[in-house]
């Protein structure tokens, strides 16, 4: 018999005293890591989502919602595709790239997908009114530390579409596959395949990104438009800038220069999902508090609880010859475990809401993070000592005496 | 060898300081057998827990082989309890979570005595109190007399040189009573020092000597027993 023994059999003697005192310390774990894990992933998917997209700036119909963008704009009005020289021409300073972009409905061998056209940017080079204005040796934004734009290696590879949003090459019978569609249709590179009316070769299919792009088919731009018979337009212009500061200072040269259409950052688009993300993890703190003051509280008061209707017991204890020291420690061990096993017990609950309800929440897939899950159980556990060690304390200055009297 | 010299405590109580005990010099040897009777409130648990290094006196010396008690250090003072003293209680005092068996072995793992030892050590202990088939017994399942027991057997698990009892038969029936005093004569034949405050006439006739209190005062110890008697 020791003090983990004396502990452990106490704690299984009163089962619903244990469960009672330490409910809010379990609730509020749960509670905590549930909304941290979905703030974290959904924090995560905005910043992957920005770092996708790049310094981007977007052009939109005048009306088009920024949902529509997301949802590939399939049915969304359409810009004039003239609007893309007009920004070129502007030869505004920290212009990186252009990527007009039309989306439509189509059918690949029976699959519903977008057909995506995209204007490939050896088309810009080509055309000599561009080289013109100047566009390819683009005016250096103040500040940024970025050399001007020359197309890398992997620029070059159809994976760019993924990596920078636009692709160096693409001839205008040839089509490049999300990673849905292609693994859906199970057409791979070189196969022959129709759509719109037109036969493509297929040139690549991209990595699977998580994004409304692996539903995509790429194909070249203005043979969208033919096979659609859309005319010259676009359903929108990204233009990336060389900086997230250049992309700033752009838009409102942009809004003056293209009076009818709609100009925003990448910011804006996700602005409703980062005020989520705010909202959130300032809930998480709240619940912080939450679990710190009711939780500690009352532990504190059941273990004070105890001290009181252990004291007979505290009194024998001390008279054959435990130290102060020891009935400490007594409760100070016991507080330990029970926030040891609230915190362990409320972080599973709070994990496994967290997984489930996740996507309902935020719509972000919500991975375990072991890092917070361990600073949780440890806080909690932390708590649970801090609460308990005043009531420990009284119960080492008890006098032993009160084990002779009757109580 | 246990002295008192100039022993007085001392307690305030709504203003007023009530003496609940004075004594100028008491002597206990070694392997003395003593009663301490006297009516409620004379002073008896008081000098109970005075001998017990558990309540420093408010003044004067008490000296365990000359060593002044209450000049170490509290953590020694539950040293020495642990080691050379064994209380018994009138409601025993026994662990309501902890059966028989756990609750001999607390002294022992209070001492630092290995699990294995423990076990050995306690269930002897038991089985010399009769209680072999009550080990895993809690003490809501056993009856007083039991219980009682068991309070010896953790009282002596520890081999002490001193045993200190309040009232160890009052709640007793007769043959639970016996068992008892049979084991204070065992533990006085063995050579401990056995301190026992009682108002069981009969139970401090089986000491060697007897002390009378009386408002806080032992009075003269031969005649005591006999008076009341």
């Amino acid at each position: 018999m020791n003090l983990k023994s004396l502990v452990w059999k106490e704690l299984r003697e009163r089962p619903w005293s244990v469960v009672s005192s330490s409910i809010a310390i379990l609730l509020g774990v749960a509670a905590l890591v549930a909304i941290r894990h979905v703030t974290v992933h959904s924090e995560q998917e905005v910043s992957r989502q920005l770092s996708s997209l790049g310094a981007n700036i977007l052009i939109l119909p005048k009306d088009a919602s920024l949902q529509n963008y997301y949802a590939a704009d399939r049915n969304g009005e359409t810009l004039p595709e003239e609007h893309v020289t007009e920004v070129l021409m502007a030869g505004l300073a920290g212009v990186e790239k252009v990527t007009p972009k039309l989306s439509l409905p189509a059918t690949l061998s029976g699959l519903e997908v977008t057909l995506t056209g995209i204007l490939p940017q050896s088309e810009f080079t080509a055309q000599q009114a561009w080289q013109t204005a100047a566009l390819f040796t683009p005016k250096k934004h103040d500040g940024c530390k970025k050399a001007s734009h020359e197309p890398s290696e992997a620029d070059r590879t159809p994976e760019s579409l993924n990596t920078s949003r636009s692709i160096e090459t693409l001839e205008r019978n040839q089509i490049v596959l999300g990673a849905d569609v292609a693994d859906r249709s199970a057409f791979s590179d070189g196969d022959t395949v129709e759509l719109l009316g037109g036969t493509f070769t297929v040139l690549a299919t991209l990595s699977r990104t998580g994004t409304v792009d692996d539903s995509r088919v790429f194909a070249h731009l203005h043979t969208v438009q033919e096979l659609a018979k859309t005319g010259e337009v676009v359903s929108a212009i990204e233009v990336i800038g060389c900086c997230e500061d250049a992309a700033g200072d752009l838009v409102p040269q942009l809004r003056k220069l293209l009076p009818n259409s709609r100009v925003v950052t990448v910011s804006q688009v996700v602005q409703t999902q980062v005020g989520v993300n705010r909202l959130m993890s300032g809930t998480s703190w709240f619940v912080l508090g939450i679990l710190v003051i009711v939780g500690g509280a009352s532990l504190a008061s059941a273990i004070a609880a105890n001290v009181r209707e252990r004291r007979r017991e505290i009194g024998t204890l001390m008279a054959i010859g435990a130290t102060p020291g020891f009935v400490k420690r007594l409760f100070l061990v016991k507080a330990l475990v029970l926030g040891l096993v609230a915190g362990t017990i409320g972080c599973a609950i709070g994990l496994v809401t967290a997984v489930v309800a996740g996507p309902q929440w935020a719509g972000v897939a919500v991975m375990p993070l072991p890092g917070l899950a361990v600073m949780s159980v440890g806080a909690a556990t932390a708590l649970a000592v801090f609460a308990a060690y005043w009531p420990a304390r009284q119960a080492a200055k008890l006098d032993p005496c009160l084990c002779f009297q009757e109580v | 060898m246990i002295r008192l010299e100039n022993v007085k405590r001392t307690y305030s109580r709504h203003g007023q300081t009530v003496t609940a005990l004075e004594c100028q010099s008491l002597v206990i040897g070694r392997g003395e057998y003593v009663a301490v009777i006297g009516p409620s409130g004379s002073g008896k648990s008081t000098l109970l827990s005075l001998l017990g290094g558990m309540l420093a006196p408010t003044s004067g010396r008490i000296l365990l082989d000359d060593q002044s008690i209450y000049e170490q250090t509290i953590d020694i003072r539950s040293a020495i309890r642990r080691e050379r003293m064994g209380f018994v209680f009138q409601t025993f005092n026994l662990i309501p979570y902890l059966t028989a068996l756990e609750n001999v072995q607390v002294p022992l793992g209070l001492n630092g005595v290995s699990p294995l030892n423990q076990f050995g050590l306690a269930s002897e202990m038991l089985r010399r109190f009769g209680l072999s088939d009550r080990m895993h017994h809690k003490p809501s399942e056993m009856s007083v007399g039991q219980q009682q027991r068991v309070a010896l057997a953790r009282t002596l698990v520890n081999d002490p040189q001193i045993i200190l009892a309040d009232e160890p038969t009052g709640n007793l029936d007769p043959a639970s009573r016996e068992v008892v005093l049979k084991a204070f004569d065992d533990c006085y034949d063995e050579g401990r020092t056995i301190i026992t405050v009682t108002h069981d006439l009969t139970a401090a006739a089986r000491a060697k000597r007897q002390l009378v209190l009386s408002d806080g005062r032992i009075s003269n110890e031969s005649t005591a027993i006999t008076k009341a008697a």
